[in-house]
């Protein structure tokens, strides 16, 4: 996930997809992409339309490049929706705003927690545990490893 | 006496698959099972000929859950440097030999939505097994293979009978040429396979890059060492100050083997990452498909099977 998207070359079709503030997140690399007279489409993304989208991102072709700006809290399930299309990380940029929230993973209790962007230090929910939150992530359990803070 | 551990098998039957192409059967020689491999596997063969030992690699065509006999496809090549002219001239029905166990460095990609396989004469090879292993887990694939003529594509009746709603077959003696527009109409979510010759490789290769496939989204398997642009011969330093000179006709691992080090190895193409070695200093010219693009340019370490230095000098990190 990035703040800034950066534009990729050599793709075949460039898909926007996102919501107004998203779109606006999208503008330099629309822009080169009108510039350059490359295909391209835009989507206006919200809730009734998500299925709609679902279909067509499953009627693209290899060697479309997806960029999905999205509210931070709401890319994750975005995420899984297009790699289950298809979409590799090597196809998509995701561009997060706003607060993000992550899961930290308890390294006692297993338990899963959510954290902000400014919180580096946080209680465990279940154990109580104080943890801090490291850059070691688990894409299995989609969580960042919480360690024990203070021994 | 092998590089390797190897598996003692026996040749059980030989079929006349097409002019150039024989199929071979081989049963374990002791115990009554062979290992499971993985759709795209490969065995080396170890011939002892009278010219010494030949080691030759070649596709497991069998379906990868049988356990009881492994099949391999060979073709007689032309410029043949003994391996194949040997296997068809010489090895016959009760004939024992040595193979490796299965190794795969083209293994399907476990992410793929779907599977598609473009191969040109004998590149078919690996393709019969990642197909068998697709089938039987219900994955979804189809196959565009190359030929010149009916007769002499290997395996087009078994794979008509097997798979006839997968495979597109291309005959050049019938006008009807394989071209690379159709990988325009793959689905989002496809993965592909080239394995053939290398100008039929490079051709696939070019045009997926140019619709903009993502690297992680296309494999391939090549037969031979990359064809180089630019060689030069240059110099090799060791950790013992030792320095061996590689000249224009030989690789990096040819003349470090000459020299009698010991050093590791496995395809010889560039493909297993086996003869990677540590780089301390000098310009590499990477000629690998095994590194990525990252741990190429770190200029760190080379592929000594395909390898070879821009700069004069190399400083490699072994005794």
């Amino acid at each position: 996930m990035k703040n800034e998207a950066v534009f990729i070359n050599g793709k075949r079709k460039y898909i926007f997809c996102g919501d107004d503030q998203g779109l606006k997140l999208l503008s330099s690399v629309m822009e080169k992409v009108n510039e350059e007279g490359l295909t391209h489409e835009r989507f206006l993304l919200s809730d009734f339309k998500m299925s709609l989208l679902e279909d067509f991102l499953k009627s693209q072709k290899m060697g479309t490049f997806l960029y999905v700006a999205l509210p931070s809290s709401e890319l994750q399930q975005f995420l899984k929706a297009v790699e289950d299309i298809g979409f590799s990380d090597e196809d998509v940029q995701y561009i997060g705003y706003g607060e993000e929230k992550f899961s930290v993973f308890c390294c006692r209790c297993h338990e899963i927690n959510t954290s902000n962007n400014e919180q580096k230090r946080l209680y465990c929910h279940r154990c109580g545990l104080e943890l801090e939150v490291s850059d070691h992530y688990s894409a299995m359990h989609d969580a960042f490893l919480g360690y024990v803070a203070k021994l | 006496m092998y590089k390797e551990a190897t598996l003692s098998v026996q040749i059980t039957s030989i079929v006349q698959e097409t002019e150039h192409v024989k199929k071979y059967i081989l049963a374990p020689a002791k115990g009554n099972k062979l290992p499971r491999f993985s759709g795209g596997s490969h065995i080396s063969t170890y011939l002892e000929t009278a010219n010494g030992l030949v080691v030759r690699q070649y596709s497991l065509t069998s379906h990868p859950d049988e356990t009881s006999q492994y099949e391999i496809a060979v073709r007689l090549s032309e410029d043949s440097k003994g391996g194949s002219r040997f296997w068809h001239q010489s090895m016959k029905v009760g004939d024992s030999l040595h193979i490796s166990y299965p190794k795969n460095h083209f293994p399907l990609s476990f992410k793929a939505r779907h599977h598609v396989f473009y191969a040109a004469g004998i590149g078919i090879t690996p393709f019969l097994s990642m197909m068998h292993e697709l089938m039987t887990k219900g994955f979804s694939f189809e196959l565009h293979y190359a030929s010149k003529s009916k007769q002499n594509c290997p395996f087009y009746e078994f794979l008509t009978k097997h798979y006839s709603g997968q495979c597109h077959f291309y005959f050049s003696e019938e006008n009807h040429r394989m071209s690379t527009s159709s990988l325009e109409n793959h689905p989002i979510g496809t993965h592909v396979y080239f394995c053939g010759p290398e100008s039929f490789i490079e051709q696939f290769l070019k045009a997926a890059r140019d619709l903009g496939y993502p690297k992680k989204s296309v494999h391939q398997e090549r037969f031979s060492p990359p064809q180089l642009k630019r060689v030069k011969p240059f110099k090799i330093s060791l950790k013992s100050g030792k320095e061996i000179r590689v000249d224009k006709k030989q690789t990096l691992l040819d003349a470090l083997l000459q020299q009698g080090l010991n050093v590791p190895y496995s395809c010889r193409v560039g493909r297993c990452g086996t003869c990677e070695l540590p780089v301390s200093e000098g310009e590499i010219d990477h000629y690998d498909f095994f590194l990525s693009e990252d741990q190429q340019n770190a200029q760190n370490c080379i592929l000594a099977c395909v390898s070879r230095a821009r700069s004069d000098k190399l400083v490699i990190e072994i005794e």
